[in-house]
């Protein structure tokens, strides 16, 4: 029994030990990576204002929504911020999930998965809250992840298929063939609907 | 000449000349009866007369003698006088009344009845004078002159009649002698005659009853053989009367049965080609014949059939009565019903056959291996007993070794709780390990804590990026150099998250490693318990193997007794098997020859089977 267990290699054990430790203990940046890293990135910046100047491009920003990409105008937008904490609110449409405070400010949150009748999911830590508004209304958007910020060619905006019904049909400004639905905001915040004005004897 | 006549007129012939000798005897015998008649009516008229008629007229004379005897003794009785007057006056007329009468019929001197009859004419004078003398009362007189006178007629009459009776006595006799010579004669005569008559009878009877006895005892003999029913009798037609004719027709009669027998024995040797006329319309003989040769020949046909294997016909028997007929058709059914019935044996048996042959061959195949196993047997036998003496030689080696073992057991009892108290110390090791790798997974799991909080930091700078390239899409055209740094900080926001995954990626795989290294110590701690165990066990397993070597020695010590005794008991069954293998040799010899019997029996029953098919049943 004490002849088998010798076959362990405790030497070379020992040696593993203090290669990790060593790789543990010294700089873990590599210069040569972050180089190719840096040449990557200008590249990519040096090819930019050819896409940007050949067309007139709408600025949005794309966010995720029940699996499918949604765009919102850069200029409705206000910021981003996660999805901290929030109050619900009684007695309110279902698609109001509720308020939350933004540096001082209340604003309502509005889940627009139900506002379009899309299938509900929970909630989870990686939702983020869009604030969007204008002169007349401001409300947070709720949204799966946010992707980033983009530009979409004007004339990349397709009509609305038939595949789109109801309030989303009327709200959806266009698709791009990505499948991205630019939202038209402005339609959105100028809703009635979104008023909610009910008492409650 | 006699022979051609006819029987009737030959018995009249020889009858007629009987009658005419019986009737002379009779004539004869007549005649001599007639002159026998004659001479005994003389003789019964003539001296018998006389004879009877002086008996009576002597003792008729006597009464009156003693008439008078009473009337002179009893004179004083008046009425017994009178009395014997009147019984003498009787008895004189009846004297006379014979003398009369013998005078008559007197073939001699007719004087001398003459003198009787004066002597009783001188009597009565007497008788007078002496009755006169009692009626005078003179009793003594008439008794003298009684005694003188009376005495002396009376004797003189008796004197005469015993003449006339001797000469009458003497007639009769020489009537007598007459007769007898007479009827000598005759008898003579008769007899002769009727002798004659018996051979002439007897000749006759003789002669006729030969003429017809004879051919009537060919006829009875040939009749005879004829009811024995011997029809080679060979009858001549001698004579014309009727048993010639009877022989003639018994000739024929010899003929047709003759011909009849030899058709008969041709149907009887099975030749019914025979054409059989009949007669006449009232040959019985002939007709019964033609019909059996017909419903043999007909019985034959349906045979023919039969033996052709048609088992279909139908027999109608010619009466009730017909027993060929009926056994006939009885055989037929029966020999349809017996035909299934052996179709169905035959079936049967072919089955029972095919199945016998099946087990025999079996049988002769496992013999033959028996055969060969008994050989093996044999081989193993001799081998064993080669064993036995080795066994033997090896049990006493056993023993010795058993000895030895017992002391290897007990040194190894020792080495074996060494061997756990090290294993002990082990136990305590792998605890010690564990404990050090539980510490290990907790620090790993703080690294996890911070690695989140890092995680946090990038989710928060890449949202701090979004809004600050917001801000300078604000901000047109001088915002445009800080959309730039904030793609910039998306990035790195975008690769701290990057590697915080990887980070927990790598925690994670730590973590599992930890929790199989704990696992692999505690199996360690659990292998070194069952090691503990195992090692108690085989300490216990080691006494346990001390204590079964020592028994195993002592009986070892018996294996070789025993093993001794086995080889004695091995030459035995060495014996015994030599024995067995004999019989199982005959045995195989019997179930070659059982095989091929059954093969035979199959054989047959396929035989049988096709005969059997031969015949048509419906």
């Amino acid at each position: 029994m004490s002849r088998k267990s010798s076959n362990i290699d405790w030497a070379a054990l020992l040696k593993r030990q203090e290669a990790a430790f060593a790789a543990a203990d010294a700089p873990s940046r590599d210069p040569e990576r972050e180089k190719a890293q840096l040449e990557e990135r200008a590249r990519q910046l040096s090819r930019r204002p050819e896409g940007t100047a050949a067309a007139t491009g709408i600025e949005c920003l794309e966010f995720l929504l029940s699996g499918e990409r949604y765009a919102i105008e850069l200029p409705y937008i206000a910021a981003t911020l996660p999805l901290t904490d929030f109050t619900p609110l009684f007695c309110a449409p279902s698609f109001v999930l509720g308020i939350t405070n933004l540096r001082g400010r209340i604003i309502s949150i509005i889940d627009l998965r139900r506002f379009f009748e899309l299938p509900a999911l929970g909630l989870s830590d990686l939702n983020r809250v869009i604030v969007v508004g204008d002169d007349r209304m401001e409300f947070g958007v709720l949204a799966d992840s946010i992707v980033g910020t983009r530009t979409v060619a004007t004339g990349d905006l397709l009509p609305v298929p038939d595949t789109f019904t109801g309030p989303r049909e009327e709200f959806v400004a266009g698709v791009t063939a990505g499948r991205l639905a630019l939202l038209d905001m402005g339609r959105i915040l100028g809703d009635p609907r979104m008023v909610v004005h009910e008492e409650v004897g | 000449m006699l022979s051609n006549m006819k029987i009737r007129s030959r018995l009249a012939a020889g009858f007629s000349v009987l009658v005419l000798f019986l009737i002379l005897i009779g004539g004869l015998s007549l005649k001599n009866i007639a002159a026998e008649g004659d001479l005994l009516s003389e003789f019964y008229e003539h001296p018998f007369t006389v004879t009877n008629a002086i008996h009576r007229v002597d003792s008729n004379i006597v009464r009156m003698h003693r008439d008078m005897k009473d009337v002179v003794l009893y004179a004083h009785d008046r009425t017994d006088v009178e009395n014997s007057l009147a019984d003498i006056d009787s008895c004189e007329r009846i004297v006379y009344q014979q003398l009369a009468l013998a005078r008559e019929k007197f073939l001699g001197d007719k004087a001398k009845i003459d003198q009787i009859k004066e002597s009783m004419d001188q009597w009565k004078e007497v008788r007078g004078r002496t009755i006169a003398l009692v009626r005078q009362g003179k009793v003594k007189e008439a008794v003298d002159f009684h005694k003188t006178y009376a005495r002396r007629t009376v004797t003189k009459i008796e004197a005469q009649v015993n003449e006339v009776l001797k000469f009458s006595f003497g007639k009769a006799e020489s009537f007598a002698q007459e007769s007898r010579r007479n009827q000598r004669s005759t008898f003579a005569i008769t007899a002769i005659l009727v002798a004659l008559a018996g051979i002439l009878a007897a000749l006759i009877a003789f002669v006729i009853t030969a003429s017809i006895t004879r051919p009537l005892s060919d006829a009875v003999q040939a009749a005879d053989r004829l009811s024995r029913g011997d029809v080679s009798v060979e009858i001549g037609s001698g004579s014309a009367d009727e048993l010639g004719q009877l022989l003639r027709a018994m000739g024929k009669v010899v003929q047709s049965m003759r011909g009849m027998g030899e058709t008969a024995n041709r149907i009887a040797l099975g030749d019914l080609d025979v054409d059989v006329v009949p007669l006449s319309e009232r040959d019985v003989f002939g007709t019964a014949m033609r019909n059996m040769v017909a419903s043999l020949n007909s019985l034959a046909a349906n045979a023919d059939r039969i033996a052709s294997g048609d088992l279909t016909i139908e027999v109608l028997p010619a009466s009730p009565r017909d027993r060929l007929g009926n056994s006939f058709r009885t055989m037929t059914a029966n020999l349809r019903n017996l035909t299934v019935e052996i179709a169905e044996v035959v079936n049967v048996l072919a089955g029972s056959a095919a199945e016998i042959m099946t087990t025999v061959s079996e049988l002769a195949s496992s013999s033959a291996q028996t055969a060969t196993s008994i050989s093996e047997t044999n081989a193993t036998v001799q081998e064993i007993r080669q064993t036995t003496d080795l066994t033997s030689q090896k049990s006493r080696q056993v023993y010795e070794s058993a000895h030895r073992s017992t002391q290897i057991a007990r040194t190894g009892r020792e080495s074996v709780n060494s061997a756990i108290g090290g294993m002990q110390g082990i136990d305590e090791r792998m605890g010690f390990i564990a404990e050090r790798i539980v510490n290990l997974s907790e620090q790993s799991q703080a690294i996890g804590e911070i690695i989140a909080t890092v995680a946090d930091l990038a989710e928060q700078s890449n949202l701090l990026a979004v809004n600050a390239a917001i801000e300078a899409a604000k901000a047109g055209e001088h915002g445009k150099g800080f959309a730039v740094v904030a793609q910039e900080v998306k990035n790195l926001a975008t690769q701290s998250k990057q590697a915080t995954s990887q980070v927990r990626n790598i925690i994670g795989q730590i973590q599992k490693a930890t929790t199989a290294a704990v696992l692999a110590t505690e199996q360690g701690s659990k292998a070194v318990e069952a090691g503990v165990k195992q090692s108690s066990e085989a300490g216990e397993s080691i006494r346990q193997l001390a204590a079964s070597i020592e028994e195993s020695s002592n009986a070892t010590l018996q294996i070789v007794t025993s093993t001794q005794e086995q080889a004695i008991g091995m030459d035995q069954i060495a014996i015994a098997i030599q024995s067995i293998n004999q019989a199982s040799d005959q045995n195989v010899e019997g179930s070659r020859q059982i095989e091929a019997a059954a093969r035979n029996l199959y054989e047959l029953n396929q035989k049988l089977q096709q005969l059997v098919s031969g015949y048509k049943l419906a």
